[in-house]
């Protein structure tokens, strides 16, 4: 029933989108990418399935990527690769981090990194996760000082966080400079909620009273997986009300909490009974928190978007219904993405990346692709899970990359895309790039 | 009670003592698969087992001084070139790697035997150029690495009792 259940949902939910989306890839191995789409550089990292999550610097003169290395083929560095981006064309690894007797570690390793600037230092925290019977199963990430790059031998580790009570690592993570002005790191972990961190504590020693906060899941949510509440979130400002948000995704769908208090998160409107959706993944709103983009992690699942505002206004406390969906190959499956209104970038696994547009959002359309994978599907572990494995934009000047399991780091343009600022398109200035210069947001009217 | 019991030994004669002999051919399940980490010219295509049972005892169960399992562990290896420069050593570790032994090196047929005793441990085969025997640690690069089946056994603290995943393979 239940498995009919999907295959409805999933089919609705495709039909959606039928209009705005081709039902069959355009890229081919004779022409990965769409005209639009320039290929900067590319450098291999190393062998298949050995690359994760990345992320970018912001500041034009720090041109560094950082990527997540890991074995989830079974063999594979366990860490993370500094690559110099100062000449895109020529991404160059410039530091390898990786955990101490690697070969001991079981996988995967890392997962997810983030970076953050805290009293004029840079740190890089990168999510590990170490399957039991070997060392550090209770590992969850580590924090490296940066500063110094591109002086490599500068590159120094400063912290480790370990969660004995909630073996299994952190399988993502994401930083967010608070309006209280803290840094803070949110983890997934293996229990009914997601870990809250203050960098300011763990960078100066404090690692013990760096836990601070925790955000739950609602009661009664159900649909869990390997023990974790949370699978992904993402944390935004939210200047209309001048309230810090926690978008999550995980046990039975999707949630938003007002975190401005810590102490007492405030759940504001929950995404469950969704056709086709036991378990949430990556969760990212529009910059204005109206509307937000939601995945699950199986095949053939198209990203959902969802509109908060009957929510958000009070109509109602739940939605369950999508007001539309977009995806890059009904056959495949998506990933993670990145909002830069009305584009989202999108680490499509087999489908490379993929850029969509949400200018209108009940009719999503794709504006720019580039396969950076042309192999086959996987068939020693789940057949979609290799390629594009995360995304990144550079606001500042537009600079794509992506992190591909197999082939490494990408670096592209696309054409008429030089940089995002929310307030060009209407919107607030907000995203997951954070301002760590910037002073307290205020409400516009203190201003 | 003491004196019932040195009347009870003392009637047993020392050569009629019952001793338990491990079974010299123990269950395959007691097997671990050792794997190359392919990190050192001509040891990639190495395979290997590791065999444990528990070390002879009168008692059954043989225990080690501090009360932890004692067993006799076998070693052999295929396909694994012996580097022209440095001994293949083998360590015996605890999975935290907080406790390390170092067990012996491998012979000439590419086997070792010894003994271990914790219930849950690593096997840890390293190519040591300058072999110290008092070395507390590996100073090499790792060549074979195995876990024993004990140590697949963990605790269910933050996982599902009904997941269907392996542990060791998140999924995405």
């Amino acid at each position: 029933m239940r498995a009919l259940r999907f295959a409805a949902t999933a089919a609705s939910a495709l039909v959606l989108s039928t209009a705005a989306v081709p039902l069959t890839a355009q890229w081919s191995a004779a022409k990965p990418g769409s005209d639009n789409i320039e290929v900067l550089g590319h450098t291999p990292l190393g062998g298949r399935l050995t690359v994760a999550d990345m992320e970018l610097e912001q500041e034009l003169d720090r041109p560094y990527a950082y990527v997540a290395r890991n074995a989830y083929g079974g063999l594979g560095p366990k860490g993370t690769d500094i690559v110099d981006l100062s000449d895109p064309e020529k991404p160059a690894v410039l530091y390898e981090w990786r955990i101490e007797n690697q070969d001991l570690h079981l996988p995967n390793g890392g997962m997810d990194v983030k970076y953050f600037k805290l009293d004029g230092r840079y740190y890089v925290v990168q999510s590990l996760q170490f399957g039991q019977g070997g060392p550090n199963h209770d590992l969850g990430a580590v924090i490296l000082d940066v500063t110094g790059l591109p002086d490599a031998s500068t590159v120094r580790e400063v912290a480790r966080l370990s969660e004995p009570d909630v073996p299994g690592g952190f399988h993502n993570i994401f930083i967010y400079k608070h309006s209280t002005g803290k840094i803070l790191l949110f983890t997934t972990v293996r229990g009914p909620y997601a870990h809250v961190y203050d960098m300011g504590r763990a960078v100066s020693g404090d690692v013990d009273n760096a836990l601070i906060a925790r955000v739950p899941v609602p009661t009664g949510a159900e649909g869990s997986r390997s023990g974790r509440g949370y699978h992904d979130f993402y944390v935004g400002y939210h200047p209309e009300t001048a309230t810090d948000r926690f978008y999550g995704g995980g046990t039975g769908g999707y949630y938003v909490y007002d975190i401005t208090d810590l102490d007492t998160p405030e759940i504001l409107v929950t995404l469950t009974g969704i056709d086709g959706v036991r378990y949430g993944h990556t969760f990212t709103p529009s910059a204005d928190g109206r509307y937000v983009i939601a995945e699950t992690e199986y095949r053939y699942a198209p990203l959902r978007i969802f509109d908060l505002k009957p929510a958000l206004d009070g109509e109602v406390s739940n939605i369950d219904e999508p007001i539309s969906a977009w995806t890059a190959d009904w056959k495949n499956l998506t990933h993670n993405h990145e909002v830069r209104w009305p584009y989202v970038f999108v680490s499509g696994y087999l489908d490379g990346l993929q850029v969509f547009s949400l200018m209108d959002p009940e009719n999503p359309v794709t504006v720019a692709y580039y396969d950076t994978y042309l192999g086959p599907p996987n068939t020693d572990r789940y057949s979609m899970f290799n390629g594009t494995f995360g995304v990144d934009v550079r606001n500042e000047d537009g600079l794509i990359v992506v992190s591909d399991m197999s082939t490494g780091i990408w670096t592209f343009r696309m054409e008429g895309f030089q940089g995002w600022n929310g307030e060009q398109w209407g919107v607030p200035d907000v995203s997951s790039v954070q301002k760590w210069d910037e002073d307290i947001r205020r409400p516009v009217s203190d201003q | 009670m003491i004196g019932l019991l040195t009347l009870a030994l003392a009637a047993v004669p020392a050569a009629d003592s019952p001793t338990c002999v491990a079974d010299p051919e123990p269950p395959t399940y007691y097997d671990f698969p050792l794997v190359s980490t392919r990190r050192v010219p001509g040891t990639g295509p190495a395979t290997g087992v590791g065999r444990v049972t528990f070390a002879a005892s009168p008692f059954g169960v043989a225990l080690a001084a501090d009360g932890s399992y004692l067993l006799d562990v076998w070693l052999s290896f295929e396909r694994l070139r012996l580097p022209p420069e440095g001994e293949l050593v083998v360590w015996f570790t605890t999975p935290a790697l907080d406790r390390v032994v170092r067990a012996g090196t491998l012979d000439e047929t590419l086997r070792f035997s010894g003994q271990v005793r914790w219930n849950k441990f690593l096997v840890v085969v390293t190519l040591e150029t300058d072999p110290d025997p008092s070395a507390e640690v590996w100073r090499g690069p790792i060549v074979i690495r195995g876990m024993s089946r004990s140590g697949m056994m963990h605790t269910m603290a933050g996982h599902g009792p009904f997941e269907k995943e392996n542990c060791a393979s998140f999924g995405y």
